[in-house]
């Protein structure tokens, strides 16, 4: 099973241009992403998998060998296994616009949420960073994917942000877990 | 000669035709995907499936939750409202189902493409597209949603107009992709309770899909 990448091929050439379509997220700053999430971390993608799952139709289970741990319970050296929005089963593709592409053996940052238990990338590829390595220090850059509609006023920081950064930044979080967009406070935590 | 091959030069062209488009149509305040539904004289149907939907703390009823998302689906000549289903969105079933799904604490909503076949083209004004199958929409059960007729804030507190985000969605599910016209519904940003309608930008990328 591939990631999904495209729908056609008169369409793939215009998303290489400059074409967008889209799918809606809210735009948060990276403290109230790590607040929405179970686990943000560091890893190489060991394979992914398309598959139906009962409630949320296509989706693609993505299998994360863990490096670095930012947020969470987890172990440097575990395999993490979250879902993104669509998926290839069987030849019929469902591609969620604005959805992350992973490439195995590749490194990324994830924000990982959990929705009913299950571990989703958090707001399709903006919860999804690139990863880059240069004499041993680490920084990452979103790995924002044509298609997403922003909604909101927060500026959204697509990096480049080191680890260290990175890792205080999203440490903040769990001594401040108050959000800070407003709309969050009252949708979430009112509800 | 195998399909791919065979389709290789007109996939080719269409490509070529269709970024072409693409780039004169920005000038025009609307943007073409490459794709678009295969039949000009028939609209596609949209099915609603409102099962799910949370109705507690919104600013509006759980009726006029029902109007504003078929509400999105009206101004567009390429779609029709079908009626409601309790078919699945994501599920490749041969319907276009917009429907309610937990979507997590960022999204407000999801547009799938559905496809078996990359390869079929359509015609369209002497330019070829790549034929739409299938097309489904999620929305947030997550977020407070206000319309029309809710205001914005509504006494429950600051909320997303569903009609505006509905109709955005279909807006893609038509074959139009982001605009740079701040005022245009197919502006890929927009604010808290900023409501936004259908308009000029939109028809004339209706005109140019052929529907």
């Amino acid at each position: 099973m591939r990631p999904i990448r495209i729908v056609g091929g008169v369409s793939l050439a215009c998303l290489l241009a400059t074409a967008a379509m889209a799918s809606s997220v809210l735009g948060l700053s990276i403290e109230d992403q790590a607040r929405l999430s179970k686990l943000v971390v560091v890893g190489e993608v060991l394979g992914q998998k398309g598959q139906i799952h009962s409630a949320n139709g296509y989706e693609t289970a993505v299998r994360l060998r863990v490096t670095d741990v930012l947020k969470g319970r987890v172990q440097v050296g575990q395999t993490v296994v979250f879902h993104t929005r669509g998926g290839e089963v069987d030849g019929v593709i469902s591609q969620a616009l604005g959805e992350a592409v992973f490439q195995v053996g590749q490194k990324y940052l994830v924000f990982i949420e959990s929705v009913d238990g299950r571990l989703h990338n958090l707001g399709l590829s903006m919860g999804v960073w690139s990863v880059a390595e240069s004499g041993g220090r680490m920084s990452f850059t979103r790995a924002l994917e044509d298609g997403l509609e922003v909604v909101g006023d927060a500026a959204v920081e697509h990096g480049p942000i080191s680890l260290p950064g990175m890792a205080s930044r999203v440490s903040l979080t769990e001594r401040r877990p108050e959000f800070d967009h407003p709309l969050l406070r009252q949708n979430l935590e009112g509800r | 000669m195998n399909k791919t091959a065979t389709l290789r030069p007109i996939l080719a062209a269409a490509a070529l035709l269709a970024c072409a488009l693409l780039v004169v149509s920005d000038a025009r305040a609307y943007c073409l995907t490459g794709v678009r539904w295969p039949d000009s004289n028939q609209a596609a149907d949209v099915f609603y499936n409102p099962s799910g939907k949370v109705t507690s703390g919104q600013c509006i009823s759980a009726s006029q939750m029902d109007s504003a998302v078929t509400s999105g689906v009206t101004p567009w000549q390429a779609i029709r409202n079908a009626g409601t289903t309790s078919s699945k969105a994501n599920s490749r079933d041969g319907r276009n189902v917009v429907g309610w799904a937990k979507l997590g604490g960022q999204t407000l909503g999801v547009t799938n493409y559905l496809s078996n076949d990359r390869f079929l083209t359509v015609p369209c004004d002497g330019n070829l597209f790549a034929n739409l199958y299938e097309a489904d929409v999620r929305l947030t059960t997550t977020y407070r949603w206000t319309s029309g007729g809710g205001g914005c804030p509504c006494a429950a507190g600051s909320a997303f107009y569903l009609n505006a985000v509905s109709a955005h969605e279909m807006g893609h599910v038509i074959g139009l992709c982001h605009v740079n016209n701040p005022s245009s519904l197919m502006y890929p940003s927009f604010g808290v309770c900023e409501n936004k309608n259908k308009g000029s930008d939109e028809s004339a990328g209706e005109r140019a899909l052929c529907y």
